[in-house]
């Protein structure tokens, strides 16, 4: 019965995610209709339609459920439910790194293998640190606000050696862009495949939130087990920072809505996070893009509203 | 197939500390045993070593007559269940998914669950009066609630050996007697093996036929309950005065308290 109650829930998340998704299509600083777009006499609204918004949505979406799925992921490791990419400086690790190599002229697999790289670089000082520190969940916080802060630093290192030009495109990407989206069948692959490979996993993580000694003595192979995850994490933060830049919040806050939509079962609960995830970022993309349209702003600042008073909410005790 | 966990010339250290020096014996079906020492004399050392959690200074544990070392967690764990002396519960879920969780071991690794495991976990739940929390978040149970749950899961989970670390800690005195009656008949009635730290005399004599004991220096004494339960090795057990009064057919252990 709890089940079926659970997959009525998943289904009208679905709706949501659908209902986000034409949201973002059809509005933006040129609204239409789908009837505009059937008729389309001049061809104009089908150029926007597939070059512009389609692209844009799908890259929304898939950063969305990308970063849930990081944040998913990194609460179970630390057995914390305040982790998440962004907080404790992974994304800003990953972000670091695509900027020294787009410095270099790197692109596409190059970039997306190098901010793999960084997340999982930052990842690992955050367990080691985290190790020192006993796992005290202010402790790790802080740490990893450090290790954001260590990258801050350097990311402005490289803005102010880089050349005026890029420097605009720069900044909007770092505080989360998706203006310049464009067909990248990356993201979409990891993302698909990801949830695949966390479905299967699933079982074992509803026991690795007990910590290491429970899920041991419940048959998990604790250590195989947590390096997979880690790793999947890092990736799935990695390719959100790639094709968004640093959007906040979404991987922090998704993953305690999609417990409470879905329940603990995490064959439930990781599929629930990618839908929320998902249809947030397009939700809050689509405001970035028609609250001050035609300017926009990136969606990152947008998340960064919708997100912080949720994080202090979050935070108390 | 006859279960038995064995074990050899076992030697555990902690740190610089010899916990445990060449202990052998061996933990057979319809066992139930009280391991029982002062404050941080190794009980739950013990329990961990015997579970295969921490790896032994010197010796060899078989589980029916394989090396533990050599063992998967996986085998392990549908043969020997643990009950920790403390749990964590860092994010928010009903008793009943904490609870049916616990058939980990036992499933395929990829397959779901399916309804013979619920009917299983509504049985445990039952079994441990806790149907009407099914629903409720672990989180907000109270510590005897908590407790019962994480004995509902090792239910679940079956194992061939229980090991638990202090099963009576929080819980009040009918789920006390409830929960070591419980255990004592799957010892009896179902060919379980059960060992369980204590620091509550009064329940070793009434529940274990089999004693281990601790002592400060690191020696280990075990026997059967009527030849180790005596004021002599009890006093000396715990440097402090302990003795049995008769009431009826039955055995208390008197503690001297201090006042007069």
């Amino acid at each position: 019965m709890k089940t079926y109650t659970a997959t009525r829930r998943i289904f009208i998340l679905q709706l949501l995610a659908a209902v986000s998704v034409f949201f973002s299509l059809f509005k933006g600083s040129t609204s239409f209709t789908l009837h505009q777009l059937i008729y389309d006499d001049y061809g104009q609204f089908n150029t926007i339609f597939l070059k512009l918004r389609l692209p844009r949505t799908i890259t929304a979406f898939t950063s969305g459920g990308l970063l849930a799925l990081s944040g998913s992921l990194m609460q179970l490791l630390l057995q914390n439910p305040l982790a998440d990419p962004y907080v404790l400086g992974i994304s800003s690790g990953a972000a670091f790194f695509t900027l020294l190599l787009m410095l270099a002229g790197a692109s596409g697999s190059m970039l997306l293998a190098g901010a793999w790289a960084g997340s999982m670089l930052t990842a690992g000082m955050i367990v080691l640190l985290g190790g020192m520190h006993r796992w005290q969940m202010h402790a790790l916080l802080l740490c990893g606000i450090a290790i954001a802060g260590g990258f801050g630093a350097g990311i402005s290192l490289i803005l102010l050696l880089s050349p005026d030009a890029s420097l605009h495109s720069m900044l909007f990407w770092l505080t989360g862009d998706l203006n310049d989206a464009g067909w990248s069948p990356a993201g979409i692959i990891i993302l698909i495949a990801g949830t695949g490979i966390c479905w299967l996993l699933a079982p074992g993580c509803d026991i690795l939130g007990r910590g290491d000694q429970e899920a041991r003595a419940l048959g998990l192979p604790v250590k195989p087990y947590r390096i997979i995850l880690f790793s999947l994490s890092s990736l799935f933060a990695a390719a959100a920072v790639v094709q968004a830049g640093c959007i906040g919040f979404a991987g922090l806050i998704v993953p305690h809505f999609a417990r409470r939509i879905s329940g603990y079962n995490h064959r439930l609960m990781l599929p629930a996070a990618v839908l929320l995830g998902g249809s947030l970022v397009v939700l809050a993309d689509t405001l970035a893009r028609t609250l001050f349209a035609p300017q926009q702003i990136p969606v990152g600042i947008v998340m960064a509203v919708i997100g912080i008073p949720i994080f202090i909410f979050l935070m108390r005790p | 197939m006859i279960h038995s966990l064995d074990i050899n010339n076992l030697s555990i250290h902690r740190g610089n500390k010899i916990v445990i020096s060449n202990l052998s014996m061996t933990i057979n079906p319809g066992d139930c045993w009280a391991v029982l020492g002062p404050n941080g004399s190794g009980k739950t050392t013990l329990l961990q070593t015997l579970a295969g959690h921490i790896a032994p200074a010197a010796g060899e544990i078989k589980l029916n007559d394989t090396p533990l070392a050599g063992l998967s967690e996986r085998r392990i764990a549908q043969q020997i269940g643990v009950l920790f002396q403390h749990s964590r519960y860092p994010f928010p879920q009903t008793v009943y998914e904490y609870c049916h969780a616990a058939h980990y071991p036992h499933q395929p690794l990829f397959a779901p669950r399916n309804d013979t495991h619920s009917t299983t976990t509504e049985h445990a739940l039952d079994v441990m009066q806790l149907t009407s929390f099914a629903d409720k978040n672990i989180q907000h149970l109270s510590g005897g609630e908590q407790r019962r749950a994480a004995i509902a899961a090792l239910l679940i989970q079956s194992p061939r050996f229980f090991l638990l670390d202090e099963p009576s800690n929080h819980l009040d005195i009918p789920h006390q007697i409830h929960t070591l009656n419980l255990l004592l008949q799957l010892a009896e009635n179902e060919g379980r093996a059960v060992m369980m730290a204590l620091h509550d005399i009064n329940l070793a004599q009434r529940y274990c036929n089999k004693i281990l004991m601790i002592m400060s220096d690191g020696t280990v004494r075990h026997g059967m309950a009527d030849e180790m339960l005596t004021a002599e090795n009890l006093t000396q057990l715990y440097q402090h005065p302990i003795d049995a009064i008769r009431y009826g057919e039955q055995t208390y252990w008197m503690y001297e308290s201090g006042r007069k």
